[in-house]
């Protein structure tokens, strides 16, 4: 290899390097409770790296780390190339942070709360003023930020929220959970919103979401989260892709019932065949063709749907838990 | 973004909060002037106790009242830090590069300013009611330092006791079991050698106490300045001693997190 060669590999390779390296991340609280638990994952620069998983599976504890607000009991995690817990000041300029709940100051204006985060990121003088302006302009604030966020509705808030993370252009941005508690309207601009800031700005960013539709839209790269640890990555679409034929779900009028079709079911030419409460989850080429046979086979049907799989049924096939009851688990925790 | 312009930064920003919910700023000035009226005329009898030797009793109570504010106000100070984990922006700053001390610094700030106001404003009331004093400024500029001191020193130890508790009720049961104890271990109403023996004990070791009695030292005729700056000094260390546990609780904070 020639010298240029080198270096040329040698740019090649920072060039390629992910925006987040996360390894091993074990985090405990108290003596009982495993929040993170071995937790891996790598998001490539410029991309939407998308965290999915019910409420308590680990997305909140991994983003309070990776964004130096929480110290992992083991593990390592490295954000625009630093260290977290070595090199935090160094990450902490390079981030933006978006947290789960809404976080502006209540008694400054949209214009001053912005201005804030623009001056700890020091920014000084007219480049601050621009830069504010801009953000006033693009998350569509007007004579509202002229205001004090009482007087904003929920969706104003988020936005502002969302201009104060972005304010002084970071390099990766952390999302979580950011449209929950939104109206559908405002979920949808929210989107929008995200898809340009990777496209136009060339950001990195870190959604996290427990709306399967939510990471499918949006996210380029996607983990899996279930209880600490990461089940499943990819694209949406090699994820979707790993199962084979359709999903068919049938509902029974017993949990007892679920069983046993469960287990009358598995001599049929499907697979991944799952009883959970009173449902039958399988998968099986040409669904709608073999719905009725395989209806005739077991008894105390009460409803059936087939589908091309889903992330839900990426969930299920990879936790043995419907996504939705892995959320209303975490609710409950 | 260097350490002062981040004190001044987060400083601003509380003190604006301060400034924009005026209710709460007028009912925080008039209360010491209410203390001051009802101790003062309510005790005002203290004065012929055999014994005493302050004067007037409105003279004597003042640094009592500026003290017992002080205290107040650096006890209520944590409140600032809940509402700001709250609402998120503890956490949203925390993860910014602006310093940590100046998270911490910015409500004491705040409160700093909130009760030079007030001491101010107390200090004129004594002067309209016929009160005043030998020390003179030198003697004021002592009373300002020495509640100055004491409230900070305070509300750096309200802010620790936030960010561990996080809960507004809790902060607010422990000002309330400190506050009457404090206040009367000390010189801030009765003169101490009309006090029981352990009350007298027990004032050497009241920050409260060494506020008041810093304060009514140079703000009397002959002012022993060695007592004076043994006074302060304590304060001093005492609020250098708050500051590190504050920041030690901040550490705790996000290892909890």
């Amino acid at each position: 290899m020639t010298q240029a060669e080198a270096a040329v590999a040698v740019r090649d390779t920072a060039a390629a390097r992910p925006a987040i390296e996360v390894a091993g991340l074990v985090k405990t609280y108290g003596r009982d409770v495993r929040a993170l638990d071995g937790l891996s994952f790598a998001a490539e620069p410029g991309k939407v790296f998308g965290l999915l998983g019910p409420n308590g599976a680990g997305k909140s504890t991994t983003v309070k780390i990776l964004t130096t607000l929480s110290i992992p009991d083991s593990g390592t995690a490295r954000v625009a190339g630093f260290d977290v817990l070595a090199e935090a000041s160094e990450v902490r300029r390079a981030i933006g942070v978006v947290a789960q709940r809404t976080a502006v100051d209540q008694m400054a204006t949209g214009i001053e709360n912005l201005a804030m985060m623009a001056r700890i990121h020091g920014l000084r003088g007219r480049e601050l003023r621009t830069r504010v302006d801009e953000q006033v302009e693009r998350f569509g604030l007007g004579e509202k930020a002229k205001l004090t966020p009482y007087n904003y509705s929920g969706g104003q808030r988020r936005r502002l929220d969302l201009a104060m993370g972005l304010v002084h252009r970071p390099r990766v941005l952390f999302l979580d959970e950011p449209t929950t508690g939104l109206d559908p309207e405002a979920r949808i601009g929210l989107w929008d919103e995200i898809r340009t800031l990777t496209r136009e700005d060339g950001l990195t960013v870190l959604l996290t979401t427990h709306y399967l539709e939510e990471a499918d839209l949006l996210a380029n790269q996607l983990a899996i989260v279930d209880r600490g640890r990461v089940v499943a990555s990819g694209t949406p679409a090699e994820l979707k892709g790993e199962l084979r034929g359709d999903a068919v779900h049938i509902g029974l009028d017993s949990a007892e019932a679920a069983v046993r079709a469960a287990a009358q079911l598995a001599d049929e030419d499907v697979w991944d065949v799952q009883a959970e409460d009173a449902v039958v989850h399988l998968r099986t080429a040409d669904g709608a063709r073999a719905l009725p046979r395989l209806l005739s086979t077991v008894d105390g049907v009460v409803s059936a749907t087939v589908n091309r799989p889903s992330l839900d049924d990426v969930y299920l096939r990879h936790t043995g838990r419907a996504f939705r009851r892995g959320n209303a688990e975490g609710e409950a925790s | 973004m260097t350490l002062a312009s981040a004190v001044w930064l987060s400083s601003a920003r509380h003190i604006r909060g301060v400034v924009r919910s005026p209710w709460t700023t007028i009912i925080s000035l008039v209360q010491p002037i209410v203390w001051l009226l009802i101790f003062g005329s309510l005790f005002s009898a203290v004065s012929r106790i055999p014994g005493f030797t302050g004067g007037m009793y409105l003279a004597f109570l003042t640094p009592g009242v500026l003290a017992m504010t002080g205290l107040y106000a650096g006890g209520w100070n944590g409140m600032y830090t809940i509402i700001d984990i709250d609402n998120g922006l503890l956490d949203r700053l925390l993860a910014s590069p602006m310093q940590r001390l100046a998270i911490l610094l910015g409500p004491l700030a705040q409160q700093a300013v909130v009760v030079l106001a007030q001491s101010i404003l107390i200090l004129c009331l004594a002067w309209v009611k016929g009160v005043s004093f030998a020390g003179g400024v030198p003697g004021y500029l002592v009373m300002l330092v020495s509640v100055a001191l004491l409230s900070c020193l305070i509300g750096a130890l309200s802010n620790a006791l936030a960010v561990i508790v996080r809960k507004i009720n809790v902060l607010v049961v422990a000002v309330q079991f400190l506050v009457l104890p404090l206040t009367f271990t000390s010189s801030a109403y009765m003169q101490l050698n009309l006090a029981p023996g352990w009350i007298q004990a027990v004032s050497k070791v009241n920050p409260l106490n060494w506020s008041v009695e810093a304060a009514r030292e140079a703000l009397g005729a002959s002012p022993d300045w060695g007592q004076i700056g043994l006074y302060l000094g304590m304060l001093s260390v005492l609020l250098g001693f708050a500051l590190w546990v504050a920041t030690r609780a901040f550490r705790s904070y996000l290892r909890s997190q």
